[in-house]
């Protein structure tokens, strides 16, 4: 018994206090910046080469967040690179070409963003409870790991109201991850059938937004996502924690300024 | 017997793997099995020069982990010949026949339950009696954790048989693999994909692929970057058995344990994240360097976090392994005998928790683990304690060897790369290799052949997963339904490594 008392003396208070303001070290790979507005067509070849899921274009030079993995090669491996890699972690689209990010791009960008008229009363029925139901479809249990993640005592992803439920029944929203293979696509129609209405689906991770790096795969069912009212696009490979929570809370309508 | 002897991570021409006719290569095997050995690996080759009829070749590989030494011999099989199956006799073997049956289409005449692997549809088994009944879980669980479909069939709450279908997560990772190696395509690309085939073990997957690629062109590392490739899979062990910890103390309602590790684990991984960036180790680890150095900043701050984490890790298991409770709770749930596991081809934590000392970071050792050895524990009685008990071992033992070789580490004496490669380096023409690594599950084993001209002409990975899998099953039998939870997170199997 002592030694849980230790134990429990030891561990203290781990919860980070602001999902907003909380600063990841700084060899994080979050938010990329492009430095310039386009390149020469030599440097577009090494970029689009190197990159593992062709997120980059150039005129202008733009990455999609949504097809991007976050592994640096653009960076690290190219010389005098036009792609910095900040350890900003807040990242979100309530659409699919929200995620497209060019050297207009600014730090106000994502706190901008909004829902659309017709879909804000989600944010009425949801701020102060948002159940989740996560139906993994080929995902690598990476996303899977940073989800359980986020609900541990570090992040706490319950005190903003966001809750896994072991039901669709008892859920507001489906959350997706992994690229959709063929053999989950009855599994996760029937997941959204079995969600009472209103709900809505996010996508999580840059193998649910886009197939990520099995774009190639020949075994993935994706023409099903277009039955599902998708909300919320989280890009990462895979997702940190707090991205997954300053998103949600963005969405269900809290402020920057709510812890 | 004229098969051929290999190490792990030994280049060999494909000349020199012996032919032996299809009686004497199924006879054989079994005589292998009935000594030391284990079957680690069956298939059929996809290899041009080597058979232009319709036969198929196929290819066993068997390992000896007392001697180091791998045996491996091929054979052909006719198109409408049938194999004689040895699953009755040697269930290890079963799961290989049955991925050759899907993949391959070859028949066999008495194979016990050629169920395909990673095909959902397929019927289950029902029982017999009206007194049993079927209980079925899954593909979408009541958790956050991967897709797979459990089919208990119970007398009352006893479980009599479980049936697992798996396949939920197949992505046709083999294919592609083999597409982007056959087209040279840019090794970050290849990386991603390789770390994405298991996404708890990525460090796992990119160290093994890191040393077939680095075998087969013959590049040697720096002992340095070997030795933080030991440290990076070091610390996914620890973070991955300190979240399995969590798991079982969160599946008997032991809470305080749960939030405790959970918070553990978030210390190790942060880490990770501060050396390379991601909180799994991903994007680090390349052919020939790894892509960053560590400074003596961060030696300094990983020795200073391993002892802090080492001793919260020491007092929270010490108030759970001591409370009577989870001991009576976690001891006699869901046994898997040493006989068992043997005989079913167990590797990594089920085995060494039933007693078998199989672990490839000692019995075939490779990268840094050649100059500092890791030797295993085991423990003989192969219930969920003895599995909750051996993480419990490993991490400590994982924290003595990563503060050992930065105790010792070695200062870098080659310069020959700044950076890992990007683009594909020249392969060994017409040769074969095989690599063995110890993730966090077990051993990681793959088989790479080139063709003459030195591109990949074939791949195969196999996830400790394949072997484990159906250990699961047989130490359900006759647990109670209730005792699955805790049995699962004990085993800790991965899905996706296992429909690839």
């Amino acid at each position: 018994m002592s030694s849980l008392f230790k134990a429990r003396l030891r561990h203290g208070y781990q919860a980070i206090k602001s999902i907003e303001n909380a600063k990841i070290n700084e060899r994080f790979k979050g938010l990329p910046k492009i430095l310039v507005e386009s390149v020469t067509d030599e440097l577009e070849k090494k970029l689009v080469s190197i990159c593992p899921v062709n997120a980059i274009k150039n005129k202008p030079l733009s990455i999609d967040l949504g097809k991007c993995i976050f592994c640096g090669a653009c960076e690290d491996f190219i010389e005098d690179s036009p792609i910095k890699l900040t350890n900003n972690h807040i990242m979100f689209g309530f659409k699919k070409d929200q995620l497209i990010i060019t050297s207009k791009t600014d730090e106000n960008y994502f706190k901008k963003l909004d829902l659309e008229d017709k879909d804000k009363n989600i944010q009425k029925l949801f701020k102060k409870s948002f159940k989740i139901r996560n139906v993994s479809s080929g995902g690598c249990n990476g996303c899977e790991l940073e989800l359980s993640a986020s609900f541990n005592v570090n992040f706490d992803a319950a005190r903003f109201g966001i809750d896994i439920v072991a039901s669709p029944r008892h859920a507001d929203a489906m959350l997706i991850t992994g690229p959709i293979t063929k053999n989950m696509k009855e599994a996760t129609i029937r997941t959204w059938e079995a969600i009472g209405e209103p709900k809505i689906c996010i996508l999580f991770g840059s193998c649910a937004i886009s197939s990520g790096i099995f774009s190639e795969s020949e075994e993935l069912g994706r023409e099903i996502l277009s039955k599902f009212n998708t909300l919320l696009y989280i890009p990462g490979c895979p997702v940190h924690p707090l991205t997954f929570i300053s998103a949600t809370k963005r969405l269900i309508g809290w402020g920057e300024d709510e812890p | 017997m004229e098969w051929c002897t290999v190490q792990n991570q030994i280049v060999h021409s494909i000349n020199e793997i012996p032919y032996r006719n299809l009686d004497d290569f199924q006879q054989e095997i079994s005589d292998y099995l009935n000594r030391d050995f284990r079957l680690i690996m069956l298939d059929v080759l996809n290899h041009k020069e080597k058979y232009e009829n319709k036969n198929k070749k196929l290819i066993a590989v068997l390992a000896n982990d007392d001697h180091s030494n791998l045996k491996i011999a091929t054979s052909e099989i006719k198109e409408d010949q049938n194999l004689p199956s040895l699953a009755e006799k040697y269930p290890s073997i079963a799961i290989f026949e049955r991925i050759l049956a899907e993949e391959n289409g070859i028949k066999f005449s008495n194979h016990p339950y050629l169920k395909p692997v990673r095909e959902i549809d397929f019927p289950f088994s029902y029982p017999s009696s009206k007194e049993l009944h079927q209980v079925g879980v899954g593909p979408v669980h009541a958790g956050i954790i991967e897709p797979g479909h459990f089919r208990f069939t119970c007398e009352g709450e006893k479980v009599i048989s479980l049936e697992i279908s798996l396949g939920y997560q197949k992505r046709g990772i083999k294919k592609i693999l083999l597409k982007y190696l056959k087209e040279r395509q840019p090794l970050t690309k290849i990386f991603a994909l390789i770390e994405s085939i298991a996404g708890d073990s990525s460090i796992a997957y990119s160290h093994l692929f890191s040393l077939i690629i680095e075998s087969l062109a013959n590049i040697y590392p720096d002992k340095r970057d070997l030795a933080i490739r030991g440290i990076f899979s070091e610390m996914e062990r620890i973070a991955m058995h300190i979240a399995d910890l969590s798991a079982i103390a969160n599946d008997v309602a032991y809470l305080s344990t749960s939030s405790f590790l959970q918070a553990l684990r978030t210390k190790v991984i942060n880490n990770l994240l501060n050396i390379c960036g991601s909180r799994f180790g991903r994007n680090y680890i390349g052919i020939g360097t790894n892509r960053y150095d560590f400074d003596d900043k961060i030696i300094e701050n990983l020795r200073k976090n391993l002892l802090e984490i080492r001793d919260s890790f020491i007092n929270i298991c010490d108030d759970f392994f001591s409370n009577s409770m989870i001991v009576a709770r976690l001891e006699n749930t869901s046994i898997l005998t040493k006989e068992d596991a043997k005989l079913l081809g167990q590797v990594g934590i089920s085995a060494k928790a039933s007693g078998l000392p199989i672990d490839s970071r000692s019995n075939h050792p490779y990268g840094i683990y050649r100059h500092f050895p890791i030797y295993p524990y085991t423990i003989k009685n192969g219930d969920v304690y003895s599995r909750a008990f051996i993480r419990y071992i490993e991490v400590q033992q994982s924290i003595k060897f990563i503060l050992e070789v930065l105790e010792y580490f070695p200062i870098k004496e080659r310069f020959d790369w700044s950076k890992p490669l990007i683009e594909m380096p020249e392969l060994a023409k017409n040769s074969f290799c095989i690599n063995m690594v110890e993730g966090f599950r077990g051993e990681i084993t793959s088989f790479v052949m080139t063709d003459i001209d030195g591109n990949v002409s074939d791949i195969n990975i196999i996830d400790p997963s394949v072997h484990n899998w159906y250990g699961l099953s047989v130490a359900m039998k006759n647990s109670a339904i209730s005792d699955f939870p805790v049995t699962n997170k004990s085993f800790n199997l991965s899905y996706c490594g296992h429909d690839l």
